[in-house]
């Protein structure tokens, strides 16, 4: 664990790119790859035992709120996998009252969501911060177990989602969607 | 007009009678040239505010565009345009399309799995479809118009500056012609009743 990078809840392109580095250099044999998740299973699979790597490939940030992980036997999965699940269950009501256009969505009584930005990047932002600080508070107690490494695989995902929004590539996303127009 | 015209009282009537026509119709294209110039000011206006409200959207888009680049998410097929329905009108003479329902199908959004970005940008993609639709018809409008002014300025040119000076020029020539005609039938007349008399002297 100590030799893995230590991550930060920081998306500049000088710490992705440091974050990036560092990976690659305990990877240098899979140079091909730019995924910091797959450098981490190749690192990490080195020094765990085949169910160890199994559950920790099975882990991810995407699948981390269905049931499986709530029943998990470990604490930090269990505990981080149940709150993954009512964060969603509370955006999923925020954007069915949004839905109905319900100009108060924002000022529902919420047990985890924060009053959310109406800048939707602000508000993904809003998101990962608080599953990242929940992450956080989990990790309390936890410095070289398999939790660590754990909590470290979900933080890594969390910067890797970060890291993914990148505004020139969308805006071209956005505008080659309008030019793709079908009628139906 | 440059074939040969007869110089006889019927050319000169059924000329008089076009230049007649002419005079009425100029005006009716003068007229048309007039609204056609104000119905493209106005399509000009109605696409130079869509082009900003296409740009200001795309602006306001920018700021948390980035979203958009997520992997998991593909737009292409999210939402699509299922109906267009148009409304046609006649101004001077043009048909003008006009957009009057958009409806679209988009795929049912799972709100648990899904990011909570991909409200904002289906709301974002229904409005500037909206928007590039109501451009694409506007500038449709804009050239059928742009052709009708077209058209309706090469008639008045023609009627003020080809067939109205040239039949009355015709007509000039024609009326000339006649009198002289008339001059000389007179000037014969009395030579023959001079004659006549001269004769009626003598004897």
């Amino acid at each position: 664990m100590s030799s893995l990078p230590d991550l930060m809840f920081d998306n500049s392109e000088t710490y992705q790119k440091e974050v990036s580095k560092l990976f690659k250099t305990y990877n240098s044999a899979d140079e091909a790859s730019q995924d910091l998740v797959l450098m981490l299973h190749a690192e990490a699979e080195k020094f765990l035992s085949t169910k160890e790597f199994n559950d920790l490939k099975a882990l991810s940030l995407k699948a981390i709120h269905q049931e499986r992980f709530q029943n998990n036997s470990q604490h930090v999965i269990a505990s981080f996998s149940r709150f993954n699940h009512q964060m969603k269950r509370e955006v999923q009501r925020f954007r069915e009252h949004r839905k109905n256009e319900d100009l108060n969505a924002n000022k529902l009584n919420f047990d985890i969501l924060p009053e959310l930005s109406n800048n939707p990047l602000k508000a993904e932002e809003q998101l990962l911060k608080l599953q990242w600080d929940k992450l956080e508070e989990l990790s309390i107690g936890h410095y070289s177990d398999l939790a660590a490494l754990f909590i470290y695989k979900l933080k890594l995902e969390l910067l890797v989602r970060w890291w993914s929004f990148n505004e020139e590539v969308g805006l071209n996303i956005f505008k080659q969607t309008l030019k793709m127009e079908v009628y139906g | 007009m440059a074939d040969k015209i007869l110089m006889n009282k019927n050319t000169l009537a059924t000329l008089k009678n076009e230049l007649k026509g002419y005079r009425t119709a100029l005006p009716v294209f003068e007229m048309k040239e007039q609204k056609l110039k104000e119905v493209i000011q106005s399509i000009e206006n109605a696409v130079e505010r869509l082009k900003i409200a296409i740009e200001n959207t795309n602006n306001e888009v920018k700021d948390w565009a980035a979203v958009m680049a997520e992997p998991a998410v593909a737009l292409d097929d999210i939402i699509e345009i299922s109906t267009l329905e148009t409304k046609t009108r006649e101004i001077a003479g043009v048909i003008v399309e006009q957009l009057e329902t958009i409806d679209f199908t988009s795929q049912e959004i799972d709100y648990l799995e899904t990011p909570l970005w991909l409200d904002a940008a289906m709301e974002v993609l229904k409005d500037q479809k909206t928007n590039l639709e109501m451009l694409r018809l506007e500038q449709g409008n804009l050239d059928r118009v742009r052709e009708e002014l077209a058209e309706a300025r090469r008639m008045k040119n023609a009627l003020k500056e080809v067939f109205i000076p040239e039949t009355k020029a015709n007509i000039r020539k024609i009326e000339i012609y006649l009198g002289d005609v008339e001059r000389l039938a007179i000037g014969c007349a009395k030579l023959v009743k001079k004659k006549k008399e001269r004769k009626s002297q003598v004897s």
